[in-house]
């Protein structure tokens, strides 16, 4: 009979200490909420930390479940990638934070999780963050061809080439303002 | 076929009934190949989203489609119907074009779900805002998503506009332009 344990090898508090004595100086900001415990690193340095968060015997964060991003448009860096970390033997999870500028491209996980090749391409194709040493950096959910980046905070719903016919137009064929939902103020 | 036969009947058809010794019926080869053009329709089994289940749910067992002669096949090259269910990307919208011109002739689209008519609540930057725009439409299904009841009265629309048009005198419906698949293939709006 195989023995089954749920339990979590480190509380919460345990786990960000583990993880700030491993990566040290690397970490500039911490936070635990609702027990899930996130950390954020330069852009530049964020190879180097899943590396050793991954490698280090006991945390083990063998599996990388999830990239996504974060659009904060008033921000400097206004680009946050966040990486999702799972450890298999000791049933931890973490987030792990970094900041770009427009522009500004991330490393590849690709050399560490063969699985982050299409999470990029999804992070790249809605936010237009770049991946260097991408093995096959293309669009994967929009047409190949497409011009933009819907999920950055001033792509307007319909797109800038929602076809104007199926707009609510007046006599001059101008567009009105939507009223698709009514209106809410 | 003896029967009552009215005085507007054509004269062989009253000679026939008179005598009682013929069993025939006249009919034009339109009338004929459109009858049993209208009672085999056979859709292309593809769904897009969710109106897909309440087609499934029309073919099977419960409502049976099968009883008006509507057969799912798995070719477009072996079907005469498509059923759109389900909203239209406009990633997908190539493919859908593509799998209208494979079919052969004659053939009609029955446009499922208000999606596929317009867009329905997607006014959005990745969805078609309507099937119409890409391949013509035959009968439009309204709902969200419509009951089999719907579909089935679709389907009873669709060969009553069979028996009426002819299957003979089928002509090709105009096309719209081909989708690009590049977002809405229309210049950018100001």
């Amino acid at each position: 009979m195989i023995e089954t344990s749920y339990e979590q090898k480190y509380t919460p508090d345990e786990l960000l200490g583990k993880v700030s004595g491993l990566l040290g100086s690397s970490i500039t900001r911490s936070e635990i909420y609702r027990d899930d415990v996130a950390v954020e690193v330069p852009s530049d340095r964020i190879f180097s930390v899943l590396n050793s968060l991954k490698s280090d015997p006991d945390l083990d964060m063998a599996m990388l479940v999830d990239i996504t991003s974060v659009h904060w448009p008033d921000d400097e860096l206004e680009f946050e990638v966040v990486y999702h970390l799972r450890s298999m033997s000791g049933n931890l999870f973490m987030a792990v934070k970094t900041r770009v500028a427009d522009g500004q491209s991330v490393a590849s996980m690709t050399p560490l999780w063969k699985s982050a090749d299409w999470q990029e391409r999804e992070v790249y194709d809605m936010m237009g963050i770049p991946f260097e040493n991408h093995p096959d950096l293309r669009r994967i959910l929009l047409p190949e061809d497409y011009q933009w980046h819907p999920l950055r905070k001033g792509f307007p719903l319909e797109g800038p080439d929602f076809p104007i016919d199926a707009h609510q137009t007046d006599a001059h064929n101008k567009v009105e303002p939507d009223d698709f939902w009514g209106d809410a103020s | 076929m003896n029967g009552d036969y009215d005085s507007g009947s054509p004269p062989l058809v009253k000679l026939a009934a008179k005598t009682g010794a013929l069993d025939i019926l006249t009919t034009t080869v339109d009338k004929l190949f459109s009858w049993g053009q209208a009672n085999a329709l056979w859709p292309m089994t593809f769904g897009l989203a969710c109106c897909a289940i309440e087609y499934m749910a029309s073919a099977a067992p419960m409502y049976d489609t099968d009883r008006f002669g509507v057969i799912l096949r798995s070719s477009p090259r072996q079907s005469d119907v498509m059923v759109v269910a389900g909203t239209v990307t406009n990633k997908m919208a190539p493919v859908v074009r593509q799998l209208y011109e494979q079919m052969p002739d004659p053939k009609w689209v029955i446009a499922m779900g208000i999606c596929t008519i317009a867009g329905g609540p997607f006014r959005t930057y990745s969805t078609l805002q309507g099937v119409d725009r890409i391949i013509p439409v035959d009968v439009h299904v309204p709902g969200c998503p419509p009951r089999p009841e719907a579909l089935i009265d679709a389907i009873l629309l669709l060969q009553r506009q069979i028996k009426q048009e002819g299957v003979l005198r089928w002509q090709p419906r105009p096309l719209p332009p081909r989708p690009t698949g590049v977002g809405h293939g229309v210049e950018p709006v100001q």
